[in-house]
């Protein structure tokens, strides 16, 4: 009896909390598929207008259609490079475990406290001696390094209760060698955790703005999304509906892998938490 | 027996170095030469693309004499006031939704969604509804509260008090999914006995609750810590652009704007030395802390 009344009360404040993430969103939302008329007259205020000339001048003004080719490029390469060498560098962790491979393994992990301004500083400079900035490949890979210590980690981590001695035993037994247990044991085993590093470095990749501010800020053609619908909130003939439609425009492919790939980011955030 | 089995197969899979290869040779070339890279230059009246010259620790000097840098470091100090609560509110909320909540696994995922969205796109989204103009206050004021409108993000009191609370939003899903866990992996029968002794929820909150899960919450706390030296950029870029003045600017948006901005090198790479160095100090406190705290309680139980 007395639980079913307090599941009310704790549901409703759940509910409550839930509102301060939702309603964003929906202002979001309804800034963006109103005209400015409406929302000037009550910005707090419901829509009372509907019109999809915002996402469409934003798309063509600003150019959001190339800036998300732009960042699903980068994104993809970022995934690739980091989930790949993470990969392969987590297996060598799991199965070296002297004084000096755990040493290497801190000194690769720990590098996720390197602050990135601090390392962006010379890469900048070095790449523009080199002519490589506004490259979007270098720039994904530059991404997908940015993560790899987090990746690193994660990877190891389940690679610990997954790899048990009694597989790598039985492995040894069968005389298989290192590469043949890492091609046909690890890589297919590994699938849950390259899950969650692909979704989280997409997702990190796809939101950063301070790479991109950096590497790419030199060329409007290879602007990201979130660099592309930054910079348009600074112009001033812009107005808020046209950014409101850029938010949301650059928004939507992240929610999208939220909702295919949830368990999965749940899964490398709670790993996060040094379990 | 056993050990000789096992140094059978760590001497049969011994080997493969060419798996690591590529993780040690792209963090040293992306992230630990530039770091060293930086600390040399911070020695330098570094000029890119032009003639670099030593000046020892001038860079340094500058940065103990400039009252912008120490601005800054207050802010950081500031925005480090919002720990207990960035980490005693999802505390909370994961506690209460282990039971009788409907649907726990739905809030949990609605809490989740600012984790994977832009920091700079939902800058964007609160600077439009906190904007003196925008719809917050424009909700205030409809509602008869006009006396709680106030210009959130361009009023030196009230700034860095906003960014604690946007902090809060975009790490409480994280810190609930995380203490959830935490919480599914205590013995349920502790607070079942807890219940019987009558503790009613915040005393079963604070008297079995957080000491079961304390070593998380140490953790959490920890990587809060680091995240607020580590990763603001794109909120106060976007949000206010370190202002009104720099009186919300954090380390990071700081050194990009010496460097990218104004193109002082030099400066910039003496700051950032001065953010590792913060990283690597405040959490050796919180560790420091920590045992301080551990002794004290073994005593007192003595």
């Amino acid at each position: 009896m007395k639980a079913g009344s307090m599941s009310k009360f704790r549901t409703g404040i759940m509910a409550l909390i839930s509102l301060a993430f939702i309603l964003p969103l929906l202002f979001l939302i309804g800034t963006a598929i109103r005209t400015r008329q409406d929302y000037m007259m009550s910005p707090g205020g419901l829509p009372r207008s509907f019109t999809l000339d915002n996402i469409v001048g934003a798309w063509t003004q600003a150019g959001l259609g190339q800036a998300l080719v732009v960042s699903l490029i980068v994104a993809v390469i970022a995934c690739i490079v980091c989930a790949s060498t993470a990969l392969a560098g987590a297996f060598w962790f799991r199965i070296h475990q002297g004084r000096v491979a755990r040493g290497l393994n801190v000194l690769l992990v720990a590098s996720y406290a390197i602050p990135m301004v601090a390392w962006l500083i010379p890469v900048f400079v070095m790449l523009a001696n080199a002519r490589l900035l506004n490259n979007i490949v270098v720039a994904g890979i530059i991404a997908g390094v940015a993560s790899l210590p987090f990746a690193i980690y994660l990877i190891h981590t389940f690679f610990r209760q997954a790899l048990t001695t009694e597989l790598l035993e039985a492995a040894a037994l069968d005389g298989a060698r290192v590469l043949k247990v890492f091609w046909y044991i690890a890589v297919p085993m590994s699938r849950p955790a390259l899950a969650s590093v692909v979704a989280l470095v997409f997702v990190w990749t796809f939101g950063d703005l301070l790479m991109a501010a950096t590497l790419l800020q030199g060329n409007p053609q290879v602007y990201t999304l979130t660099l592309a619908a930054t910079t348009l909130s600074t112009r001033e003939e812009v107005n808020l509906q046209g950014q409101a439609a850029a938010a949301l425009v650059s928004l939507i492919p992240v929610l999208l892998v939220f909702m295919v790939a949830q368990r999965s980011l749940a899964a490398g955030f709670g790993a996060g938490s040094g379990k | 027996m056993q050990a000789v089995k096992r140094r059978g197969w760590r001497r049969a899979l011994d080997g493969g170095l060419v798996l690591l290869v590529p993780a040690i040779v792209l963090e040293t070339l992306v992230l630990f030469l530039p770091l060293v890279h930086v600390a040399y230059r911070s020695l330098y009246d570094w000029q890119p693309g032009s003639v670099s010259t030593f000046i020892g620790f001038q860079n340094y000097q500058h940065l103990l004499a400039d009252p912008e840098f120490w601005q800054v470091i207050g802010n950081q100090l500031f925005y480090l006031l919002g720990l207990p609560l960035w980490v005693i509110a999802p505390l909370v909320v994961a506690f209460a939704l282990r039971e009788g909540v409907w649907r726990p696994g739905l809030f949990r995922s609605i809490y989740f969604l600012p984790a994977v969205m832009s920091p700079a796109i939902v800058g964007l989204v609160f600077r439009t509804l906190l904007a003196t103009d925008g719809p917050v206050n424009a909700a205030l004021e409809t509602s008869g509260l006009g006396f709680l409108a106030h210009p959130w993000l361009t009023d030196v009191t009230y700034v860095k008090p906003v960014v604690i609370f946007l902090v809060l939003w975009a790490s409480f899903g994280t810190g609930v999914l995380i203490f959830s866990a935490a919480f599914a992996a205590v013995p349920q029968n502790i607070f079942e006995a807890a219940r019987l002794d009558g503790a009613r929820f915040w005393s079963e909150f604070w008297h079995i609750a957080v000491p079961s899960v304390r070593g998380t919450v140490f953790l959490w706390a920890m990587f809060q810590l680091v995240c607020i030296f580590l990763f603001m950029f794109g909120w106060i870029y976007v949000l206010t652009g370190g202002g009104p003045g720099l009186s919300s600017a954090t380390m990071d948006f700081f050194i990009y704007q010496q460097f990218m901005r104004f193109g002082f090198y030099g400066t910039a790479a003496a700051q950032s030395i001065a953010l590792v160095g913060a990283i690597v100090l405040f959490p050796a406190l919180g560790y420091g802390a920590r045992a301080l705290i551990e002794t004290c309680v073994k005593r007192r139980r003595t």
